[in-house]
């Protein structure tokens, strides 16, 4: 089968991290603090958070997006979730939204985060999300290389990747 | 010397580190290896879809097919700066599926791309050095967006999804 190799988990990369440790996930306690990526992932969760808030705050001015946008929230909503899996935050930083707390992604509670400013012409909103999907995979990317565990890298090098054909996608919409 | 005997402080290449895991220098070369491999693939399978596409999504094939092969010679150099023999390109590969007309073709292009995007998550988990870490993530971005231009459906994990 072509690419059979290439098909085949190689190292066993996956989305369910890389610590057996369940306490002080999500909820980052002082044993977070000899967690080498600690630092690493919290930038991330606050960048796809920051990602979030976006989506939600463009949906509020332009429900008519709801639809076109919704599976892009939807994929940041899973990111948020596998980052806040992968292992502990640093001492006493805690994600403002909890990926799980609403159905609809566009009602999630985004905490003290504040939203951004979203233009009235709904191109111009539609190409601030750009922007903010191209930001986004910049800094995972910048992130991924920082990394000191594996399966948080892949998993960061995978969310760079999904941003960036957000990217591409929402500008040919 | 003697077959079986070891220089003393010398790990003969094949022997497992001391504590079982493999050696990470080891780990990094199948990867990268698998990557190359998954480039020639590429390389074969690209020569396919163009040959059942025309107008611009053949020259999109056609140029597709040129970036795998410079991402190829690539990997072939980092195999050879890790001193090892890079992998050679099989003859021929067994199709996923059978394509005989455009919408296989596409769909072939998106399987190779969602598949190549797989191997070089790995090689991003494998590789600590930045410059080989840096290539691979590069290359998960540019497969996923690659994908994109053949299928509209976008994967929440590029490399990741179903594993």
């Amino acid at each position: 089968m072509l690419l059979a190799a290439a098909a085949a988990p190689l190292l066993g990369a996956t989305l369910t991290g890389c610590s057996s440790d369940t306490i002080g996930k999500r909820l980052g306690d002082d044993r977070a603090d000899a967690d080498p990526d600690a630092g690493v992932r919290w930038r991330a969760v606050r960048t796809e958070e920051r990602l979030l808030a976006v989506h939600i705050a463009t949906v509020s001015r332009h429900d008519r997006l709801r639809d076109r946008i919704a599976p892009f929230a939807e994929h940041h909503r899973r990111h948020l979730e596998a980052l806040l899996d992968d292992g502990p935050l640093p001492f006493l930083l805690r994600p403002e939204i909890d990926p799980s707390s609403a159905d609809d992604v566009f009602e999630l509670s985004v905490g003290t985060l504040e939203l951004p400013d979203v233009a009235s012409a709904a191109a111009g909103a539609l190409a601030a999300l750009v922007d903010a999907e191209r930001s986004a995979s910049e800094a995972h990317l910048a992130s991924c290389l920082r990394a000191a565990g594996p399966d948080l890298a892949a998993l960061l090098s995978s969310i760079a990747a999904a941003e960036a054909t957000h990217e591409t996608a929402l500008e040919r919409a | 010397m003697n077959a079986g005997t070891t220089p003393p402080g010398m790990t003969p290449p094949d022997t497992p580190a001391p504590d079982g895991e493999p050696d990470p220098a080891d780990t990094v070369l199948a990867a990268v290896q698998a990557a190359l491999a998954g480039e020639h693939a590429c390389v074969y399978g690209y020569g396919v879809v163009g040959a059942f596409l025309d107008g611009d999504e053949q020259a999109a094939a056609q140029r597709a097919l040129e970036t795998h092969e410079a991402q190829r010679d690539a990997l072939y150099d980092q195999v050879v700066a890790l001193e090892a023999s890079p992998e050679a390109a099989l003859p021929s590969y067994a199709l996923p599926f059978q394509v005989d007309d455009a919408s296989s073709a596409r769909e072939l292009a998106a399987v190779l791309e969602e598949r190549l995007a797989a191997v070089y998550v790995d090689l991003v988990a494998t590789a600590s050095a930045e410059e080989l870490r840096s290539l691979a993530a590069d290359s998960v971005i540019a497969a996923a967006r690659a994908r994109l231009r053949w299928t509209d459906d976008i994967p929440a994990f590029p490399g990741l999804d179903g594993r």
